[in-house]
């Protein structure tokens, strides 16, 4: 007779009327309810159904003679007979409908917890001969543990080999007496059934209050009302064990939705699934639930998946039509019903074995148990010290720190000025190097390889042996290189104004004149161009052509002046051209400068045509044009400064008039290398140019007048004699500074 | 008033002008921003006077007019030059590629007859019958002037020979010759860059005359008033 509650987590022997352990505050009485009656026997089994659980229950749960009506169909640990004296509380509690321990259905583990792989052990292999010496040993020792003084009603297990049977048999004799004990200070437990037998029972589970309400308008031909299903606990499992080996996450499944205290399930507790089949059709059914389920009991023996308990409940009418159908459950209410598998006490360790358990490990003396976590990750205090220390391999060894090898570090000196003032271990140090392993031998350097790489070390030696200081050359001009430019350009400054100062303001201002140094000279082709000019005859038509801009019109407007003061002396047509677009602009201004718009001497008359754009291409649509307004032009007078501009004009006036156009032009200077071949030769259209002011002077000399180009004719023989001694004397200083080089 | 106006209009312009050369002159002392800004102002006035010039006397004589009086004879063209207009977008460039080769087809075959005809045919004959005794005559010094303008023209020519040397046979003759002709030929083009460089100098000293008179007839003006 025992006076005390054992806790299932701690071992401590608490108060009868002590619902939580005094020292370890597990919970000691279970929360499920539990039927009144035990549940009868079904002998209709249908096979199991739920997540990694055999399909078929074992032959021992199957066996008639081991199932007993009115009895639990198998109690293998801690199957309680009837109610041993002392636990009327319990009795009463029973009796009154309440939740106790009684109520504790089965424990159906839906979960293996298998304390091997499942591939190292076969189901099918007896657990006899997979026992081990010191499993047999601690069996022993737990068969003679006093604990257990209820009468244990399970035998092993022997003639039918279950996989679960494959645990060692001193749990199941240390699960026995444990469970005894329990149920011995818990009356009223109800027979416990196996999964498989909760599974193909009817449907004997609680029904609630408005279920039983409804029993009289909606019999139930297989089932009493007053038939309350206890789901009986499969195994009455070693507390401590399971504790000791349960997981957070199982914890966390097991214990909020039905608060029920039950043992830790062991590492072989049966799936939870079969566990929770009657609880969930036991807890509340609905009606559509009791009007499907009723009739095929089969059906109703199916227990449902975890996984359909934890679907989300509604209403009918929120239910689609196949799940309405008739062998599909849909859990609704039932499921908070659902008792636990275990509730861990707050402020305890779950993995923290019980002081009986170590006793018994001790007595047991076991060497070395085999210490297989139950879950990867969860290793306990206890499975910690009985874990062997593992060999570390060498290379690992060699990784172990060392404390008392290491030596303090070294610290490199700060720099001492820049920006990284300061700063330690800014520049690497020298004489780092990283010996790389190689297999093949070293090759020897040659002696041409080792002169170059000498060679190369005294250059770079050289280089970092100069000084700071060392000014580098930015570019490749010498320094006095600059000043001999600056005296060039002071010393043409100087002469070009002495040129202007004598030639052109002296004169101007104080009435000096400047001896001549030259006279315009009598050039064949000056006179060439005056004569064809002279020679048009009425109504002649020719063609002048602006071809320069205002950058050229202070040399060009010279020659231009004398050239059209005779073209418009001649009783002709003058067609004014021009293929760039500020030649219109100059013709406009030399015209109106040369007096051709009230001037009494012009007898001819002339238009402007403009600007036409595509330099060869426009010359020659002007050519065409003005030989489609006015016939044919007798001459064709080009006044430009542009190499390019005198060719094609004279290329398209060959091309266009077959060489019967005369061309004739008025040049600049820089031109007459140019047109002379085409003027020399005969060879070209052009018969005759005047070109720079030496030209315009000669035209005006051919002409009889005198005009600007005269009057700057001895300016410019005069600049010319200071750009000629400027050069020479250029030429001496550079022959003697050659001279002097050449010496040193 | 007038008359006021535009003889203060031309003091402005004289002003400026002399200004504007006397920036520009600055540039023998040295590149400094006066210069840079008159130099700066012309190019930007030329071009300026330039784009009014191609408006007035190319797309609205040229192309609007005849638009208005008679569009198919401008059709082509104004169709020509828009698709012209794609060469500013790189991604469409291509289509301008028709405009473009019309452009350059032309030119080509414009420029092609003139360049024949008026330089490479007449000068070709011009130096064959330079040493002709009707051409003589003709020539300031006669018989001289043709062998001048022979031996020239083809010492030059012979300046730009870069054939490989052959030191066999004929070869091995020819090449020293060849250098005697080069040796010749380098003389006509020093005369000739001499004469080209006397004519540049000729004009830019003419032009600097005619700034200068320019400047001087502003302060003569402005000193006369």
């Amino acid at each position: 007779m025992h006076t005390a509650l054992r806790c299932p987590m701690c071992g401590t022997m608490n108060p009868v009327g002590n619902v939580y352990c005094d020292r370890c505050h597990a919970r000691l009485v279970p929360m499920a309810a539990a039927p009144s009656q035990p549940a009868e026997p079904e002998p209709d089994r249908s096979p199991i159904k739920g997540l990694s659980l055999p399909t078929i229950p074992p032959e021992h749960w199957q066996e008639p003679s081991h199932i007993q009506p009115g009895e639990p169909e198998e109690a293998p640990i801690g199957e309680t007979t009837e109610p041993q004296a002392g636990d009327d509380w319990l009795t009463q509690l029973r009796s009154g409908g309440v939740e106790g321990p009684a109520d504790i259905p089965a424990q159906s583990p839906e979960i293996e917890f298998p304390l091997e792989p499942s591939d190292e052990v076969p189901p099918t292999e007896s657990a006899e001969s997979e026992m081990e010496d010191w499993l047999a040993g601690l069996r022993g020792a737990a068969k003679e543990m006093p604990v257990a003084e209820t009468e244990v009603v399970a035998e092993p297990l022997e003639p039918e080999p279950h996989p679960m049977d494959t645990r060692e048999d001193w749990l199941d004799q240390l699960r026995g007496g444990i469970a005894d004990e329990i149920a011995a200070e818990a009356p009223s437990y109800p027979p416990e059934t196996t999964a498989a037998e909760e599974m193909t029972e009817p449907v004997e589970v609680e029904i609630p209050d408005w279920l039983q309400e409804l029993e009289p308008i909606i019999p139930s031909p297989g089932v009493s009302p007053e038939a309350e299903t206890v789901p009986p606990v499969a195994e009455e499992e070693a507390p401590a064990l399971e504790a000791a080996e349960m997981p957070d996450w199982l914890a966390e499944i097991a214990a909020p939705p039905m608060e029920a205290e039950v043992e830790a399930p062991m590492p072989s507790v049966p799936p939870v699934a079969e566990e929770e089949a009657p609880a969930l059709e036991a807890a509340e059914m609905p009606d559509w639930l009791a009007e499907i389920a009723a009739p095929p009991m089969e059906a109703e023996a199916e227990a449902p998946l975890v996984g359909e308990a934890e679907l989300p409940t509604g209403g009918l009418e929120e239910l689609p039509d196949w799940l309405k159908e008739p062998g599909i459950k849909v859990p609704t209410q039932a499921a908070p019903a659902v008792p636990p598998l275990v509730e861990f006490p707050v402020g305890v360790e779950a993995t923290a074995p019980p002081d009986w358990l170590a006793e018994l490990e001790k007595e047991a003396e076991i060497s070395a148990p085999p210490a297989v976590p139950a879950f990867e990750g969860v290793i306990s205090p206890s499975e910690t010290q009985e874990l062997m220390p593992a060999e570390i391999p060498a290379w690992m060894e060699a990784l172990r720190p060392h404390p008392e090898a290491a030596e303090p570090m070294d610290l490199e000196p700060a720099e001492a000025g820049g920006v990284l003032e300061g700063i330690r271990g800014a520049l690497p140090p020298l004489g780092i190097g990283i010996e790389v392993p190689t297999d093949q031998p070293p090759v020897e350097p040659t002696e041409e390889a080792v002169e170059a790489l000498l060679s190369r070390a005294q250059l770079l030696q050289s280089l970092i042996s100069q000084p700071e200081g060392t000014p580098v050359p930015v570019s490749g001009k010498r320094e006095g290189w600059e000043w001999g430019g600056r005296i060039q350009h002071w010393l043409i400054m100087l002469t070009l104004l002495l040129a202007v100062v004598s030639t052109l303001i002296l004169p101007q201002f104080m009435g000096f004149q400047f001896p001549p140094v030259a006279q315009p000279v009598d050039s064949p082709a000056v006179r060439q161009m005056y004569e064809v000019i002279e020679g048009f005859t009425e109504g002649t038509s020719v063609v002048v052509a602006f071809e320069y801009g205002p950058a050229e019109a202070d040399e060009l407007n010279l020659v231009t002046m004398p050239v059209l003061r005779h073209l418009f002396s001649q009783p002709i047509s003058v067609t004014i051209v021009t293929t760039r677009p500020e030649g219109r602009r100059i013709a406009e201004s030399i015209l109106e400068e040369v007096g051709v718009a009230d001037g009494e001497w012009v007898k001819a008359d002339y238009h402007i045509l403009g600007y036409r754009p595509g330099n060869a291409v426009g010359a020659s649509q002007l050519l065409g044009q003005v030989s489609r307004d006015s016939g044919s032009p007798q001459a064709v007078v080009v006044l430009t400064s542009r190499v390019v501009l005198l060719q094609q004009w004279i290329e398209q006036t060959r091309a266009q008039f077959q060489g019967q156009v005369p061309v004739l032009a008025g040049l600049s200077a820089a031109l007459e290398p140019v047109a002379a071949p085409y003027w020399a030769t005969g060879s070209g259209p052009l018969r005759g140019f005047a070109s720079g002011l030496g030209g315009a002077a000669a035209y005006e000399a051919a002409s009889g007048t005198v005009g600007k180009a005269t009057e700057r004719f001895n300016t410019l023989a005069i600049f010319h004699l200071f750009a000629v001694g400027t050069i020479v004397l250029g030429a001496v200083v550079y022959a003697l500074a050659g001279l002097g080089r050449k010496k040193s | 008033m007038p008359g006021e106006l535009t003889d203060t209009i031309g003091y402005v312009g004289l002003l400026l002008g002399a200004g504007l050369s006397v920036a520009i002159f600055s540039y023998l002392l040295g590149d400094n921003p006066l210069y840079r800004v008159a130099l700066y102002l012309f190019i930007g006035a030329l071009v300026g006077y330039s784009f009014g010039i191609v408006i007035r006397d190319v797309f609205y004589q040229m192309v609007f007019v005849p638009l208005l009086q008679n569009p198919l004879v401008v059709v082509i063209p104004v169709v020509l030059g828009l698709l012209l207009m794609f060469k500013g977008f790189p991604k469409y460039a291509y289509i301008g590629n028709f405009s473009m080769a019309f452009l350059v087809g032309v030119g080509a075959a414009v420029a092609l007859a003139g360049v024949l005809l008026g330089t490479l045919v007449s000068q070709v004959n011009a130096t064959g019958q330079a040493l002709a005794p009707a051409v003589w005559t003709s020539l300031p010094l006669g018989f001289l002037d043709g062998v001048l303008i022979v031996v020239g023209t083809l010492s030059t020519l012979m300046v730009f020979h870069f054939a490989a040397p052959q030191p066999q046979q004929v070869g091995g003759f020819w090449r020293p010759v060849v250098r005697v002709i080069q040796g010749i030929g380098r003389i006509f083009l020093t005369v000739a860059l001499g004469v080209a460089f006397g004519g540049a100098l000729t004009a830019a000293i003419s032009i600097f005359i005619g700034r200068t008179q320019a400047v001087i007839d502003v302060v003569q003006a402005l000193l006369s008033r």
